[in-house]
């Protein structure tokens, strides 16, 4: 028979700790000794962590003054790597660890199966049925939930690892695995399909049609919102304006015929030269106002104020009113309101911004 | 606004009171009313006074005299002056009316509380009493209250626009544009913002911190005393500039903007007749003109010809401003705001105070205006930027 021993798989805290500190001074890898509690070190879950700290933990399982400390071993062939090195704590291990490990290896604890209780079966059972809220319903489940608990715990022992206590409630039927959503909504799907006697490819194709149709109609939607953005007709009116004849501005002066309909003051300067002028105001777009008492233009909305000819000399205008391309076809006047002279861009000495007559 | 025109040009006589007192009364003020005497003059001071004599004035006797006094001024106005009574029963100018009496309301209250906490502060007494359990459940309390309020809110708009209808005007005519041209009454302190600076300037920057200024306010004054109650002992920094930004450079400029801007933008007095043929002389001077031809314009400098570069000859403006917004908050941090810059740290402390020399600006720039008729400091149309 080839040689075996024990190595430590899986080590745990009952309930019951007193904090001494014992068990992290054997042991410090293993354990760490809190405000409350003892709690196994994170690392230390792993079976290839233990293994090797068999005989640490073995010996803090052994000072620990209310013996709270519960492990599981494994047989392992061949020598105790630790041989020679600790033999007093190995012996010591293979005795009360096999103690430990015995009913973990051997047969698992009498679990109890189904459900335990028949009169509590039916009360949860109508509890759900009728989906009531009410607190005697709610009282009623947890008091039917403690007795199977209570039951495993006591079948079980106190001592049995945290992970063989759960596999209890799942084999007992206590509690069950909460179903996945997917599986929730193929499920629901399946009795939805069956009811309008479908096949679940129709009924899939059906939800896609929905979605679908949905999608569609937002898009249409959409579309049409975005639709009232732009206008639908832009109306575009010609640039180029004839302002009629030279003779019409016989003085120098502001002409404002053509205020309304183009936003262009025609001007006759006292040099005798044409201009026509924009009557955008530079600030902020108003239409100014020309007060030929004052000789100027003064602008309703924040009080700029411009000579006659168009340049800015009081209140918040930037820079001079803009002058349009003026040109003479026969008699007659022609202002292209695509071309603009800008005066502080010096524009105002170009051709085209003036008529000389 | 035609309607208010109309009934404008037929201005004066039919006053129901008349007399020579009253027109005496009335001239000054007209004379008081205009922005470069009455800001400094008559509103500062008051505002100056509200802050150092809280204690004082927001006892329920004072404040209900001074609002008998307010009253009597502000409708009663109504019996002596017909161009006066035209404004005010606008009715686009009722908001005015209800803003006033409601800001008013709202800054006697707090700074009732305020008095009555910071005399308990004082006195060593906790400001709350912690025996008064004055909480209420959101529900039902709360919201029933809510719900009362949105029925008396919305019967009372029925009522507002059923009794005073919309004033509707003709069909815009870009020939013939509104004289004056006034935007809504909660933008009006935007316009006259617009009459000193470049579009850019009262309609983007400045608006924008306003907008900054206000939801970077809590990270500027983390005081945890005075959370959750009025308090102005506490406070005295924050609440100053706050009241000084929204009374007088936000209310008080709708007041200018409702009551004294009349035909052309001109200023005129509350009593006085809006004549679209007013002539008011004025000419705007740039920095730069001021700065290169100082000796023609105001008797001592160079007289030099505007250098040809525009960047040279807009070069003191641009200095002036790179200090004010780039050297005056570093310099503020070094001298008067120094526990200021301790205790906010400078990211905070940097942002704050460059909203707050840019709020500085704006007043800055209106005693300009009015002492030096200054256009703008910086002054560059040939990159559309101007300041």
């Amino acid at each position: 028979m080839a040689e075996t021993h024990q190595e430590v798989v899986k080590v745990w805290i009952a309930p019951g700790c007193i904090v001494c500190d014992a068990c992290e001074t054997d042991s410090p890898e293993v354990f760490d000794v809190q405000e409350e509690t003892c709690i196994i070190r994170p690392d230390a879950l792993k079976p290839e962590f233990t293994k090797p700290l068999t005989p640490s933990i073995i010996v803090a399982a052994e000072g620990c003054p209310v013996d709270v400390i519960k492990f599981e071993t494994v047989e392992v062939e061949g020598p105790e790597p630790w041989a020679g090195q600790e033999e007093e704590a190995a012996a010591a291990g293979a005795a009360s660890g096999g103690g430990g490990g015995a009913a973990a290896a051997t047969k698992g604890p009498v679990i109890p199966d189904g459900p335990p209780d028949p009169k509590w079966a039916g009360l949860l059972a109508n509890a759900r049925t009728h989906g009531s809220r009410s607190v005697e319903t709610e009282h009623a489940q947890t008091l039917a939930a403690r007795a199977p608990a209570e039951a495993i715990t006591a079948a079980l022992g106190t001592d049995a690892p945290p992970d063989a206590q759960s596999a209890a409630m799942l084999g007992s039927g206590y509690t069950r695995p909460s179903e996945s959503v997917a599986d929730r909504i193929r499920q629901r799907a399946g009795v939805l399909a069956s009811a309008a006697n479908m096949t679940r490819r129709q009924f899939s194709a059906a939800i896609a049609i929905a979605w679908g149709a949905m999608l569609a109609t937002f898009a249409t939607a959409g579309a049409a919102f975005q639709s009232f953005l732009v206008p639908k007709v832009t109306k575009e009116p010609p640039s180029t304006f004839r302002a009629g004849k030279i003779s019409d501005y016989p003085e120098p002066g502001v002409y404002e015929q053509f205020k309304g309909s183009q936003q262009v003051w025609i001007i006759r300067e006292p040099d005798g030269k044409i201009v026509a002028l924009s009557t955008i105001c530079t600030h902020l777009g108003c239409i100014p106002n020309w007060l030929s008492a004052d000789g100027k233009f003064k602008c309703p909305c924040h009080g700029s104020g411009f000579y006659m000819t168009g340049v800015n000399f009081e209140g918040p205008a930037p820079r001079p009113l803009e002058r349009f391309k003026i040109s003479l076809d026969g008699e007659f006047l022609v202002v292209d309101k695509s071309k603009k002279f800008r005066q502080e861009l010096g524009q105002w000495e170009l051709p085209g911004a003036a008529l000389a007559v | 606004m035609a309607a208010g025109i109309s009934t404008l040009a037929s201005g004066g006589g039919g006053e129901l009171l008349t007399g020579p007192a009253i027109d005496a009364f009335k001239d000054a003020v007209n004379a008081m009313s205009v922005p470069e005497v009455s800001l400094p003059f008559f509103f500062m001071p008051v505002f100056i006074l509200m802050l150092v004599g809280y204690r004082q004035w927001t006892k329920p006797l004072v404040a209900g005299a001074l609002l008998v006094v307010f009253c009597v001024g502000y409708f009663g106005s109504m019996l002596i002056d017909r161009d006066y009574l035209a404004i005010l029963v606008k009715p686009d100018n009722v908001p005015i009316t209800i803003m006033l009496l409601s800001v008013s309301g709202c800054l006697w209250l707090a700074f009732r509380q305020a008095a009555l906490n910071d005399a308990k502060t004082k006195a060593g007494l906790p400001i709350t009493d912690e025996a008064a359990d004055t909480k209420v459940l959101v529900w039902p309390d709360l919201v029933y209250t809510e719900l009362i309020c949105i029925v008396i809110a919305s019967a009372a708009l029925l009522i507002w626009s059923i009794g005073l209808p919309a004033p509707l005007e003709s069909p815009a005519n870009p020939a013939g544009p509104p004289n004056p041209s006034k935007a809504p009454w909660y933008f009006l302190g935007l316009q006259e913002m617009l009459v000193y600076f470049d579009p850019w300037m009262a309609g983007v920057i400045l608006p924008g911190m306003i907008v900054s200024g206000l939801i970077c306010m809590p990270y500027f004054d983390t005081n945890p005393k005075g959370n959750g109650y009025y308090t102005l002992a506490e406070r005295k920094f924050g609440i100053t500039v706050w009241l000084f930004g929204f009374l007088i450079l936000w209310v008080v400029l709708i007041v200018f903007g409702t009551f004294l801007r009349g035909p052309n933008w001109n200023f005129f007095g509350p009593y006085e007749y809006w004549d679209s043929h007013l002539q008011v002389p004025l000419t705007n001077i740039n920095l730069s003109d001021y700065f290169w031809n100082g000796k023609e314009l105001i008797g001592f400098g160079m007289n030099k010809a505007l250098p040809a570069n525009a960047m040279v000859r807009e070069l003191p403006g641009i200095l002036f401003v790179a200090f004010w917004v780039l050297l005056l908050p570093p310099m503020l941090a070094r001298t008067v705001m120094r526990k200021r810059f301790a205790t906010m740290g400078a990211a905070r402390f940097y942002i704050m105070a460059i909203h707050l020399v840019v709020m500085g600006l704006l007043p800055v720039k209106m005693v300009l205006r009015w002492l030096l008729t200054l256009k703008y400091f910086v002054y560059l149309p040939e990159y559309n930027l101007n300041l």
